[in-house]
């Protein structure tokens, strides 16, 4: 059955159609919402929400894109509103260690004893450190285009489509927060 | 065609990259940097950032995704109590649970039972925690509290429990235990032990995948590199060399490249797949570090395949 179908099928009421689906993009919904947030808890809020909205308004979903754009235009609003919340109330939640074993690979355990090249090691952790603080400081918006271009791998043209605006917008915003990474990063590359 | 200064084509370095310009865009600015060694340079280090932004990745965890799916379950058990969707969800949740659960459960099972499988013949499953009773929520976690129509309350509690599992380790559930460690294990220590283990298991084509999965993709590097130790006998097996040829282009640590390579030279006559030989000559246009550069030029050379750039 392809996409087209699962959707159908799931809109009369398919268990497994939907199953099929949600299992399809889940994953990287929340990779997307925990990368954005960098938080777990906030990451299951923004999955949770995602999905209950699908399965609220499957019914009305009218093929006027694809699902993958719909459901990443709910997901990708519902990061840039708690990130905006958190703008204003100036918090910057970052991964923490949980009983769920989240991965923060810049956190990850010092890779102690490694073969070859241990300054190379030291040197990564600086940079992924000061990564993250770059990150920190994109706007909402830049943020996720680079998040979507970057870590995704998703083209200008989809991102443009999700975030409703144009191929052009992301375009500038990708130049935007490549620079700002560039300036805050050029020393140590 | 309008020409591009220094300026102009750094800044087009991050669309470049991510293969965002025109034709015509790249054509300008490729032409330019056929004659400008300071902006090769300067296209050097970007792509050493994007290389470096790539080490911030975020993965969620089996775990974190698994309760994702049980929230959801419950939400949507909340949402419509009544409807056919109902019924399925909670079908999907226990697949779910099944599916999902299972390898943390494994871990769990391992950690404890890890040294009995050395000395402990034959299978023999030992139950762990009693079976709960009230009062008896000790490292219990209350997910969602909700009140039903009768006024009871209906709590959901996630509990942790553990169970002993000791055997040989030729026994296929033990070994199957230890290949969820070595993929997912949350300890990097605990998927470096199992790995060690699995390696003398490496005749079976299930723990060359695992193996090769760990090497490919553990975020510990002496986890990638004891697999890869025990991957080296098998370097003509199709899997390890495309396992083989992720981690030389995408291994930030130059030790683990110069190591494949090195392992590629030890494989006895052996021919290279495709794929193989194309990493390696993808590497010759990326890699940064001279040494490892070098040997993979030797390496082409030495199967009489083209090392210029590409």
């Amino acid at each position: 059955m392809d996409e087209t179908e699962l959707i159908r099928a799931a809109q009369r009421g398919d268990s497994a159609a939907f199953e099929e689906l949600v299992r399809t993009y889940d994953q990287s919904v929340l990779r997307l919402a925990l990368s954005m947030l960098r938080s777990p808890e906030d990451a299951r809020d923004v999955y949770q929400e995602t999905f209950l909205r699908v399965y609220r308004n499957l019914d009305q979903f009218r093929f006027d894109c694809s699902f993958h754009t719909w459901l990443y235009r709910i997901a990708t609003n519902l990061c840039l509103d708690q990130l905006r919340k958190r703008k204003v109330r100036k918090e910057e939640p970052v991964i923490v260690t949980t009983p769920d074993g989240t991965l923060d690979r810049a956190e990850m355990a010092a890779e102690t004893g490694v073969a070859g090249d241990p300054h190379r090691n030291l040197f990564s952790g600086q940079i992924r450190r000061q990564v993250k603080e770059a990150l920190g400081e994109l706007t909402p918006r830049e943020r996720m285009v680079f998040e979507l271009r970057h870590y995704e791998g998703m083209r200008l043209r989809k991102i443009g489509e999700v975030l409703g605006t144009s191929e052009e917008a992301a375009k500038n915003c990708l130049f935007r927060a490549t620079q700002k990474m560039r300036s805050a990063l050029g020393e140590l590359v | 065609m309008s020409e591009l200064n220094c300026k102009n084509v750094q800044g087009q370095f991050a669309l470049l990259l991510y293969g965002e310009l025109s034709f015509d865009e790249e054509e300008r600015v490729e032409s330019h940097l056929d004659g400008c060694a300071e902006c090769r340079a300067a296209l050097q280090r970007q792509r050493a950032l994007h290389d470096a932004l790539d080490g911030v990745a975020v993965a969620p965890s089996p775990a974190l995704l698994s309760r994702c799916r049980e929230d959801l379950t419950e939400l949507l058990g909340q949402q419509k109590p009544a409807s056919g969707w109902s019924a399925w969800w909670g079908q999907m949740a226990r697949g779910w649970n099944v599916q999902f659960l299972r390898p943390m459960t494994a871990m769990a099972l391992l950690a404890v039972g890890f040294f009995a499988a050395k000395v402990t013949p034959g299978l023999n499953f030992a139950g762990g925690v009693a079976s709960m009773g009230l009062g008896n929520f000790a490292g219990a976690q209350v997910r969602n509290v909700a009140t039903e129509p009768d006024g009871r309350l209906r709590i959901v509690v996630n509990e942790t429990r553990e169970r002993t599992i000791s055997g040989s380790r030729d026994d296929q559930q033990i070994r199957e235990l230890l290949m969820t460690a070595a993929k997912e294990g949350a300890d990097p220590g605990l998927r470096a032990q199992t790995v060690t283990i699995l390696m003398g298991d490496a005749d079976a084509s299930d723990v060359r995948e695992a193996l090769a999965f760990a090497m490919a993709n553990d975020e510990n590097t002496n986890v990638r590199l004891k697999a890869m130790e025990g991957l080296q006998r098998y370097a003509s097996d199709p899997v390890v060399q495309n396992a083989l040829a992720h981690v030389l282009l995408n291994d930030p640590n130059s030790g683990m490249r110069t190591r494949v390579i090195e392992t590629l030279d030890e494989r006895e006559g052996q021919e290279l797949n495709r794929q193989m030989v194309g990493a390696l000559q993808a590497l010759m246009s990326r890699e940064d570090d001279q040494d490892v550069r070098q040997r993979a030029s030797r390496m082409l050379r030495s199967i009489k395949a083209s090392d210029g750039t590409y």
